[in-house]
């Protein structure tokens, strides 16, 4: 139904949304998350007392404390200020591996649902590999090949994510594509480029955006979960999986080496998954009441 | 119905070879001189040369591809560049551990997960729905490989009650199980409450209403088995995902499994014996989603048709709307 | 008048929330039904009709919709206020209900069978056995082969899902039988066909019934008696006679007009110009006054009451009796 909807009513639809989403506590609450982490992502860095590499060999391993609120590593580090500079990387480079992904699986998956024939069987193969390979196991074999650093680190994530957004947006083109309305625009001569940017994409883009906020939040453990095992972002680098990693070393004494990376992780991630979740619900209500 | 399955099975293999092909691209063009990686950088060139030759490597990217899928055809799954061990053996040794890891904690998700689901969408809106999905967020945000540092931390290093590394007893299987486990639950738990609740509002569960039924027994006839469809997809494709994505966990509690094999292949790219891994890795994913579609002939009697038709299956999914 | 009636609903208001908004579904509707007759519930789609039948069965989605005021005696007995337990002893014994749709009413994990022999066994006192038998009687009775008790809803057409459904309405024997739009989702040779049997079984078996309808043709067929339903009210009642001789509500004209004429040669179907009010902001005065040619200032603002003009027959309208009998 809200397909047909010419322009003023898809606003109105619109701000129904938006109004849907206010209302939603948890949404609200992982907004409120969101907007404090890119504070700490933009100015993490004036924000903390310390550098995220000053050592001080006479503060190693030392308790939370007043000094260091969450302590310092095996270095004489302090975690807070390392925790808060680290938070660019795991955003950073999961926001642009869900752009890279749902840009390019986006154009393969509209391609493919559009042309369909021998396009889509190729796309469709393609996409079959895709789902055989554990999404862990290919993203750690491409971040071996690409080397470490934040710019091959989000390639290898973002190649990893092209299946589903491809496979999210095959489905919806295709059922938008059989609607009356797509008909009619090819009955006027219209482009097929000028169908897909002006018709098909607009109907397709909500599942996308939902999928894309999810994305954000498994990215982000994806990248923890290299750090974890030393790769992704260079080891230096106070990236949250591998300061998790260094932690491990050190648990059973000073638990809170392991326990605050974990907990920014846990904080952003639900953050990103209660925000999508509250969307998914505004953009499709059918689950309320 | 059995000459689906075969033509299902059958189609596994150009699915297998394409993966194969896919990973051996990523892993052929990485910039790394494994020669010099396996024999030391003060390697002579006669021994390097005698590296690559036994290794396929002097053969370039087709020749190598050709002389592996050759071997593959007898079976053989080829040495590792590194410690010329077979790899065919050392998946056959890894194999049971991971496959019961994988089994136990799907079991565990599935188990915990669909009555949770189920009881938080019969019960919408009040304390316990909330509660549930609040447990089942926080439980999908969280790294497993976190939450089972977690564990160790409590359990082993605090209590001393299991043990954090090893694999002989059933001890050892409790906190993999259990951190992975959790994590799959809160997954299957949110799955099974959303297809529920779909159900509640379907117009057959109306009917059973106006006949006077019990609501507790429209629960346990009616909604339970529609309401579990959509679960057995979801625990399927995590089983499959499992067989490799176990990774961490395996590292952690040093499981010899696939896992662990696994990873070091990809961390010194040894293209054996990630091609062996991930070909296996292949066709169980592939084996596991033609066994959730035979469970599922069992489960929705539509499917039997829709299977076999092979078209409508995804609307029958979707909604339950049979037009 | 209160001997004779053995359904009787009363003043009934029914409300639904979604997302805040207060939907007005019902509102002040009342009728009564005698023993053995068919009552015709008319109207176009939303007015309420359905929900009027399910508030019978108290079969509304319980966190959504609210009962706000109003009685419906069956029997003698209050429904609203009897015990889910006791309501649950009528629902699909004493009185059932037919669904619109027979591609969604049934289960599709379900052998039909079974889900006949559910109401059977719920009800009676008897063996999973005699349940079948039963079960597969009913099939007989609604024209399918007793054999077809195992087969699944998907393995039947739609004219065949609809028999199953109506099997199991009937499998207790109910003395009020509620169908709603039963024959609206199947092909039109179907239609006659599952109206003829539903006539027959409803005879056969002295069931009263209530049918709800925008199928004036269905009406003039089954019924006895008709209630125009309107945003949520009725807007004019009596005898299939007086209605069809002498429809006095504009809106009940409205829908003879949009009616074909087979026989009368009127070249144009007149349709009813506009739209149902909003059900979250229904008007002030009579709710059909934007939509009515002879709205007056008086019509805009005082709800009108149900006047009788003569007989049974009573009109939701200040015009009744005028100039319109022409």
């Amino acid at each position: 139904m809200k397909k047909e909807e010419k322009s003023e009513k898809r606003r109105s639809q619109f701000s129904i949304v938006l109004e849907r989403l206010a209302r939603n506590k948890g949404a609200m609450a992982g907004l409120i998350i969101m907007i404090l982490i890119l504070i700490v992502v933009l100015f993490g860095e004036h924000m903390t007392p310390y550098s995220y590499f000053h050592q001080d060999y006479m503060a190693m391993f030392e308790f939370p404390s007043k000094d260091h609120l969450l302590g310092t590593d095996s270095l004489g580090r302090d975690i807070l200020s390392r925790l808060l500079y680290g938070a660019r990387f795991s955003l950073i480079v999961s926001v642009g591996s869900v752009i890279f992904s749902a840009v390019i699986g986006g154009i393969l998956g509209a391609i493919a649902g559009y042309y369909g024939g021998v396009v889509d069987t190729v796309v469709m193969r393609f996409l079959d590999v895709y789902q055989s390979i554990p999404g862990l196991v290919l993203c750690m074999a491409l971040s071996v090949v690409f080397g470490s650093g934040v710019y091959t680190t989000m390639l290898a994530l973002g190649i990893t994510g092209i299946g589903g957004y491809a496979r999210i947006l095959r489905a919806q083109v295709l059922q938008v594509k059989g609607n009356e309305y797509i008909e009619a625009a090819r009955a006027a001569k219209a482009g097929d480029l000028h169908i897909i940017l002006k018709h098909i994409i607009p109907n397709a883009i909500s599942p996308v955006i939902v999928s894309m906020t999810m994305g954000v939040g498994s990215g982000i453990i994806a990248i923890a979960s290299l750090g974890f095992v030393g790769l992704g972002i260079p080891t230096h680098l106070p990236e949250w999986g591998a300061m998790l990693s260094d932690g491990r070393s050190y648990m059973g004494t000073y638990p809170y080496m392991v326990l605050a990376p974990g907990c920014c992780i846990i904080l952003t991630v639900l953050a990103f998954n209660l925000f999508g979740d509250g969307l998914r619900d505004a953009l499709d209500p059918r689950l309320k009441d | 119905m059995g000459k689906y399955i075969v033509k299902r099975i059958l189609w596994l293999i150009p699915i297998t070879l394409l993966v194969i092909v896919f990973v051996y691209t990523i892993l052929f063009f990485a910039p790394v001189d494994r020669a010099r990686a396996a024999l030391g950088m003060g390697a002579s060139e006669q021994a390097i040369a005698e590296f690559n030759e036994k290794n396929g490597l002097d053969k370039g990217y087709l020749g190598g591809l050709i002389i592996y899928l050759k071997n593959l055809l007898h079976g053989d799954f080829g040495v590792s560049y590194y410690t010329s061990v077979s790899v065919s053996k050392q998946i056959l040794v890894r194999l049971p551990y991971t496959v019961k890891l994988a089994i136990l904690a799907t079991t565990f998700g599935v188990v915990i997960g669909l009555p949770l689901g189920i009881l938080a969408a019969t019960h919408q809106n009040s304390w316990l729905d909330s509660l549930t999905m609040a447990l089942t967020m926080f439980f999908s945000a969280m790294p497993t490989f976190w939450f089972a540092l977690i564990l160790v931390m409590i359990f082993s290093l605090h209590f001393r009650w299991l043990p954090s590394v090893g694999y002989e007893s059933w001890k050892n299987y409790v906190m993999p199980v259990v951190s992975i486990g959790l994590h799959v639950s809160a997954i299957i738990a949110r799955q099974a409450r959303a297809s529920t609740l779909e159900v509640i509002r379907s117009d057959y569960v109306t009917t059973a209403r106006a006949k006077g039924q019990k609501e507790s027994k429209i629960i346990s006839d009616h909604v339970l088995r529609n309401g579990s469809i959509p679960v057995i997809t979801v625990a399927g494709g995590n089983l499959a995902a499992m067989m490799g994505g176990a990774l961490l966990i395996e590292q952690i509690f040093t499981i010899p499994g696939i896992g662990t094999y696994l990873f070091s292949g990809i961390a010194s790219l040894d293209i054996p014996v990630v091609l062996g891994c991930v070909t296996m890795l292949s066709v169980f994913h592939g084996l596991i989603i033609v066994l959730v579609d035979i469970i599922y002939t069992f489960v929705d009697p539509r499917m039997k048709v829709a299977i076999i038709q092979n078209s409508a299956k995804k609307k029958i999914l979707r909604g339950g709307e049979t037009t | 008048m209160a001997e004779t009636s053995f359904l009787e609903v009363k003043n009934l208001v029914v409300e639904y929330t979604s997302d805040k908004q207060v939907i007005h579904a019902v509102n002040n509707a009342s009728f009564s039904l005698k023993r053995g007759e068919t009552l015709g519930l008319v109207g176009e789609t939303g007015a309420g009709k359905t929900t009027i039948a399910k508030t019978i069965l108290r079969i509304l989605p319980d966190k959504a919709a609210k009962i706000k005021a109003g009685e419906i005696f069956f029997e003698g007995e209050d429904l609203l206020s009897i015990s889910e337990e006791k309501m649950r002893t009528i629902r699909g014994n004493e009185s059932a209900m037919i669904f619109q749709d027979p591609m969604t009413a049934l289960n599709p994990t379900m052998k039909v069978g079974v889900q006949i022999s559910e109401a059977i066994l719920l009800h009676n006192n008897c063996s999973k056995q005699e349940g079948k038998k039963r079960a597969e009687e009913m099939l007989e009775k609604v024209g399918i082969p007793g054999q077809r008790f195992n087969d699944y809803p998907h393995q039947f057409s739609g004219g065949m899902k609809q028999r199953v459904v109506i099997a199991m309405a009937l499998a207790c024997n109910p003395v009020l039988l509620l169908s709603d739009e039963p024959t609206t989702a199947l092909d039109v040779t179907i239609q006659a066909q599952v109206l003829d049997m539903m006539k027959d079984l409803k005879t056969e078996m002295e069931t009263s019934m209530i049918m709800i309808t925008h199928d004036l043709g269905i009406v003039a067929e089954v019924c006895d008696t008709v209630a125009v339903c309107y945003a949520g009210e009725i807007v004019e009642y009596g005898s299939v006679v007086e209605i069809f001789d002498q429809p006095m509500h504009p809106y009940t004209i409205g829908l003879f007009g949009s009616l074909p004429d087979m026989n009368g040669g009127r070249a144009r179907l007149t349709p009813i110009k506009g739209m149902m009010p909003d059900p979250t902001n229904l008007p002030k005065g009579c709710f059909f006054q934007d939509r009515c040619p002879y709205a007056s200032d008086e019509c805009r603002k005082k709800h009108p009451d149900l006047n009788n003009a003569g007989g049974t027959h009573t009109v939701r309208c200040i015009r009744k009796g005028d100039e319109q009998n022409a």
